[in-house]
């Protein structure tokens, strides 16, 4: 009996070490992970290097999709490697376990506190709640103060402030540069192509979306991942592409774990099946093309109809962050109800505006005093007043935003966009 | 207590006898007069005598059983399936499959890559052997640093001699003659353009290469993903016997964009795409309209202007590709790269008479883009997209003569459903009389110097 306590209390150390400490980054290590019973796949591991360990350590990975049971492997590994220790060494048995207990001491510390192991798996945390869409959470760990020292989580921040519609009552209360602050723009990595998905997934704009998500994938050992198919079965759904969304659910059901139920193509088998996609989407030699300039690409989407409030929030805000107080007008006239209570930086924007503009008419708008009053004395950082006096301008461009065609109805009928 | 024991074995044994009924043939089946949903679609295809392995499977998932009878050149497929469990089943109308004793290429060439987008992670230049199910590749991008490898292309389909691009750092054409594997950077010769699109002369000795400014733009939301197109493109000449490149000003115009070159069987005329420039692209990308062209060449010389076999105001002409007197092109709506478009389809231009028309019998409602000919004329792969809209796959038919084409058939493969599980697009189908050897040491040595 006294034997099996060791390799037990071990196993339940390493495991709830592991889950306090890195739940999330054994999720990450899923996402971006692959194991498929695919010729493919089987192909290309035993054509590298280490075929055996990569295709046993990929299979295993796919079970981190549950953290607890990742860090039950992970245990488990250590433990096997004790008790085999114990088992060719055991006169030396009392010393290996004061080794693997100093071990257990350091891993605490070292899982604990060392920095660059916690910022990771606080960023392995904050894709994973964005990805989910749980914006308290990415607020959580986005704050002003976190956001001031990486930069990297600005996207974040803005991206949930927009989803949760407090893009315009709280943008200023982070360390906002300008528009390239809502995304990854000209970085080219697995992170920036991770989050530009989420982003233009968010804007509406499917194809970007699944455009990044390939791009992010490119920089994973397999060129894809089980995040990535995922991904890609969720984005074609969203579009209407079962075809597509049930290729990859197809593939990823190739795994252990995965099994997605599939849309119009039973067992997708088949051969010429007629797209799911409605037919007057065809192919069109004048559709709007995505540009690097992320203000102008959400200027399009208002312009093809995708008026949402985050992406009315998105654009008026980005004009503010660009400090192009015209387009902010123009747009808010067009998108927004100003006599209906307006968000913090709008009132604080167009009391700007009418200081520089006689015939920019706010009368019907509703400033609050406390706007007033910050206008008239302290002009923080906080404040669009304080941004738009304090941080260098960027430089602006011709942006679309007036609906287009059927959509020219929307024009006026404003949004209940307010406090 | 002697009762128990003789019941206790038939306990195990129920459940067994009951799983296997439900996994046999079940023991009827209702006839019908229709031919069996199978995937791939091999109802009425015709093969050459090296193809005749066809592994399908049911649509829907059936479990079926095949009972396969030759008849003079058909070979007659016999199909019954039923749904797992069931007692009765379904027998299919025999479908034919016709053999043809016209010979196919062995080997077909092609890259495989991710469909699209800009970046990629591996991606390599691989070749199938039609008579079986085996694929090895000729060199893949671990050889030059997860660099791009694209656009292979042989002398008379002989891997013997061939060429591709490796980009990347110190990247260029890599050229093959038989052991002599050597490198070198177009645009650091002669009028100094980088090489794209190439077409071997058939004797050999000359390549023509469009020169491409080449890029892409992705839809904010349309059905079309991804557009490709030229800003520029000029046609450029290599003598391959003293690596000297010559850029015929006639080829290389600004005002227009030529591009795909293709030469004739006898290597006397070099035909080619070209269209007006067009300012403002891509968003005036619905206005670039490429006709066909051909010009002469004589001596290492183009002889003559060049002239128009073939235009249209409402289509553009890429990939042509002749075989005697065929041509064989790809159409679009618009622009140069057909592949993202569900409107590309296979034409026919028959160039005595002049007459170009769709190649009916291979297109889809999905685009059908890259083609080659087999070197005997009588086999065509194609490039086609109608799977699933977006991961193309590769078509064979067989040439009847006077434009007309037996039904395609998808590349078989050992399971099915590979074609639905791989993850990458087949580019660039081309067919060789051999197999080629593997270049990855080679080209590894090329990009470690």
């Amino acid at each position: 009996m006294k034997k099996i306590i060791p390799p037990i209390v071990l196993f339940l150390c390493v495991l709830v070490l592991l889950q306090c400490c890195l739940p999330y980054t054994l999720l990450s290590w899923e996402e971006h992970g692959l194991f498929l019973h695919t010729p493919d796949w089987r192909s290309e591991v035993f054509s590298g290097s280490l075929p055996l360990v990569t295709y046993v350590a990929s299979w295993m990975v796919q079970f981190f999709h549950y953290p607890i049971v990742g860090a039950a492997l992970i245990a488990f590994g250590v433990t096997l490697i004790f008790l085999l220790l114990c088992a060719l060494l055991p006169k030396a048995r009392r010393a290996i376990w004061i080794v693997f207990a100093l071990f257990l001491i350091a891993g605490v510390c070292v899982l604990g506190t060392n920095k660059t192991i916690r910022e990771t798996e606080r960023w392995a945390k904050l894709e994973h709640v964005a990805q989910k869409k749980k914006w308290n959470e990415v607020l959580a760990i986005a704050t002003p103060e976190r956001a001031k020292k990486d930069r990297r989580m600005m996207p974040y921040a803005l991206l949930a402030l927009s989803e949760k519609g407090e893009l315009a009552n709280r943008m200023f209360t982070y360390p906002i540069f300008g528009v390239e602050d809502f995304l990854f723009v000209d970085w080219y990595s697995r992170e920036s192509g991770f989050f530009n998905s989420l982003f233009y997934e968010s804007l509406g704009s499917v194809n970007e979306a699944v455009h990044q998500a390939f791009q992010s994938a490119t920089y994973l050992p397999h060129g894809t991942s089980f995040g990535t198919l995922r991904r890609l079965v969720l984005l074609y759904r969203k579009q209407g592409n079962d075809t597509l969304a049930d290729k990859y659910a197809t593939i990823l059901n190739q795994s252990t774990l995965h099994h997605y139920s599939l849309g119009n193509r039973a067992n997708a088998s088949g051969e010429g099946v007629a797209d799911s996609l409605s037919a007057n989407r065809q192919t069109s030699a004048t559709a709007p093309v995505v540009t690097h300039d992320a203000f102008y690409n959400v200027g399009q989407m208002l312009a093809q109809g995708h008026i949402t409030q985050a992406n009315v929030d998105r654009f008026l805000c980005m004009a503010l962050a660009n400090r192009d107080l015209k387009i902010f007008y123009r747009a808010l006239k067009l998108y927004v109800d100003i006599k209906r209570p307006l968000p913090k930086h709008y009132q604080e924007a167009l009391l700007l505006l009418s200081s520089f503009d006689d015939s920019v008419d706010i009368s019907e708008a509703k400033i609050d005093e406390g706007v007033r009053n910050a206008f008239e004395t302290e002009r923080n950082r906080d404040t669009f007043f304080g941004y738009y006096f304090s941080v260098p301008q960027q430089n602006g461009g011709e942006i679309p935003i007036e609906p287009s065609g059927q959509n020219a109805s929307r024009q006026g009928s404003g949004f209940n966009v307010g406090s | 207590m002697e009762r128990k024991k003789i019941l206790l074995p038939l306990y195990f044994l129920l459940p067994v006898m009951w799983l296997l009924a439900g996994c046999g043939r079940p023991s009827s089946f209702i006839d019908a007069d229709t031919f069996p949903p199978i995937f791939p679609d091999y109802v009425g295809v015709t093969v050459p005598l090296s193809m005749q392995q066809l592994p399908f499977e049911m649509s829907g998932g059936r479990r079926f059983s095949v009972e396969k009878e030759k008849k003079g050149d058909t070979l007659f497929f016999q199909v019954s399936a039923w749904e797992q469990g069931s007692s009765r089943g379904t027998r299919y109308k025999p479908f034919p499959v016709y053999l043809s004793h016209d010979d196919v290429d062995p080997y077909v060439a092609y890259r495989l890559i991710e469909p699209g987008y800009e970046s990629w992670r591996d991606m390599g230049i691989y070749q199938r052997e039609l008579g079986s199910f085996d694929e090895s590749p000729i060199v893949t991008n671990d050889a030059n640093n997860k660099g791009c490898v694209n656009c292979h292309s042989f002398v008379g389909a002989d891997p013997e001699r061939m060429l591709f691009h490796a980009r990347g750092q110190g990247g260029g054409t890599v050229f093959v003659n038989g052991d002599d594997v050597r490198l070198l950077n177009l645009a650091k010769v002669g009028p100094r353009k980088q090489g794209t699109y190439p077409a071997w002369h058939p004797a050999g000795r000359y390549v023509a290469f469009s020169s491409n400014n080449t890029h892409q733009c992705f839809s904010v939301e349309d059905k079309q993903p991804i557009e490709v197109y030229d800003l520029s493109s000029d046609i450029i000449l290599m003598d391959v016997s003293t690596d000297s490149i010559y850029a015929n000003p006639l080829l290389n115009t600004a005002d227009v964009w030529e591009t795909f070159p293709a030469w004739n069987e006898e290597g006397t005329k070099l035909f080619f795409c070209a269209a007006d420039s067009v300012e403002g692209m891509p968003e005036r990308r619905a206005k670039v309209h490429y006709r066909l062209m051909e010009i002469g060449f004589s001596e290492g010389k183009f002889v003559g202007e060049p002239i128009v076999v073939w235009e249209c105001d409402t289509l553009s002409a890429s990939f042509p590709v002749i075989k005697g007197n065929e041509l064989l092109f790809t159409t679009t709506s618009h622009g140069t790269f057909p592949i993202w478009h569900q409107d590309a389809d296979l034409w026919m231009l028959d160039l005595e008479t002049g007459i170009a028309a769709p190649c009916d019998d291979l297109n889809s409602f999905r685009a059908e883009s890259y083609h080659s000919w087999s070197s005997n004329g009588k086999w065509v792969v194609f490039g086609s997209r109608r799977l699933d809209g977006r991961y193309t796959r590769l078509f064979i038919a067989h040439y009847e003569g006077n434009g007309r084409f037996s039904k395609p058939f998808l590349l078989p493969q050992k399971s099915p459903q590979e074609n639905l599980l791989r993850l990458k697009s087949y580019n660039r189908p081309e067919f060789m009389t051999r197999k080629s050897p593997e270049l990855q040491k080679q080209v590894r040595n090329l990009f470690a110097l």
